[in-house]
């Protein structure tokens, strides 16, 4: 008996015929289980959240501009607040308690690294509303 | 049971759902364990293989873009998993440069392995798929058992498709070869 079928369809005939072979019973379980412990491994929770550490540069860059802005850089020089032009809004007699802070020098390495941080951390800001406004509007 | 399409998996995994991965395996595995299998021929190594794919495939997830269709990403995964191992470990694959010369009249030879019982044959084509190369025996099972296009074996295997092309026409007078070789004289003659 001559078949009209040639190699090719043969060697599918016997491939197809052959199929699929299973795993073993526990293959899927033992998978399982060993996605469960890299999801639980991966999933990092650092101690200061991303939020904190954005408030903690913004502060930081808060309290660098005030210190340029109202702290004098000697003593014979003002601070840059008192060089705008008096104005008075109104005549409250007010007395407030006078504070007296201690006149800190910066070197103007830790200045300008201030600086450097402060503007990251306004960047890092910026992005992170972005991408939130990204994920309220997929949500 | 019926599966539903692997977009649906993926998504649901993506949102967090395990158990919807889970139900993406269990669609898979037949062919990913078979294909590993094929290319390592250790059943344990294999397991261990696809489960080493599967968890690939479920960490990069989300960097699949649905580009290609989700098998063939799974099947280069497992591809690469399969072969990192032999390379590992250095085995040594039975060369069929040894094999006897093939008979001229080799669709007569297969309308004999026609006649036979279907066990007998199965077993006979499962243990020349063993002998074949690691590369021959993926390309074969992707072509002819998962019916995966040239283009698509080009993609999993990362070869040209002229390559692709002469795996499996050494893959086929391979597996010839290693089929006649394992026959024996008398069944040929019985032929």
């Amino acid at each position: 008996m001559k078949s009209q079928l040639n190699e090719e369809d043969y060697i599918r005939e016997f491939i197809f015929e052959l199929g699929t072979e299973k795993p073993s019973i526990n293959f899927r379980r033992m998978l399982m289980k060993k996605l469960d412990m890299t999801r639980s491994r991966s999933v990092y929770h650092p101690v200061i959240s991303p939020l904190a550490w954005k408030l903690i540069g913004s502060g930081i860059s808060i309290l660098v501009v005030c210190v340029l802005l109202f702290i004098p850089d000697g003593k014979e020089s003002i601070t840059l607040v008192q060089h705008l032009p008096d104005f008075t809004v109104l005549d409250w007699n007010i007395k407030l308690p006078k504070l007296i802070f201690p006149k800190i020098h910066f070197h103007t390495i830790a200045l300008k690294s201030s600086v450097g941080f402060m503007v990251l951390a306004i960047i890092a800001v910026i992005f992170s509303i972005k991408k939130w406004r990204g994920l309220t509007i997929f949500n | 049971m019926r599966f539903r399409e692997d977009y649906y998996y993926i998504d649901k995994t993506l949102a967090g759902d395990l158990n919807a991965y889970g139900l993406l395996v269990q669609k898979h595995e037949k062919v990913a364990f078979t294909l590993a299998k094929r290319i390592l021929k250790n059943k344990e190594e294999a397991e261990e293989a696809t489960q080493d794919a599967f968890l690939k495939a479920y960490q990069s997830l989300s960097s699949f873009k649905g580009n290609s269709k989700f098998t063939t990403w799974l099947y280069k995964i497992i591809y690469n998993e399969a072969l990192g191992r032999i390379r590992k470990n250095k085995e040594t694959t039975i060369e069929l440069d040894s094999v006897c010369e093939i008979s001229s009249d080799t669709t007569t030879y297969l309308d004999g392995l026609r006649t036979l019982q279907l066990l007998e044959r199965r077993s006979l084509i499962q243990k020349g798929l063993e002998a074949l190369k690691p590369k021959e025996a993926a390309a074969l099972t992707l072509f002819y058992l998962e019916e995966q296009s040239i283009k698509e074996i080009e993609v999993i295997m990362n070869l040209s498709s002229s390559n692709i092309k002469i795996l499996l026409h050494r893959g086929r007078k391979s597996l010839l070869e290693a089929i006649q070789q394992l026959t024996n004289s008398e069944l040929i003659h019985l032929l």
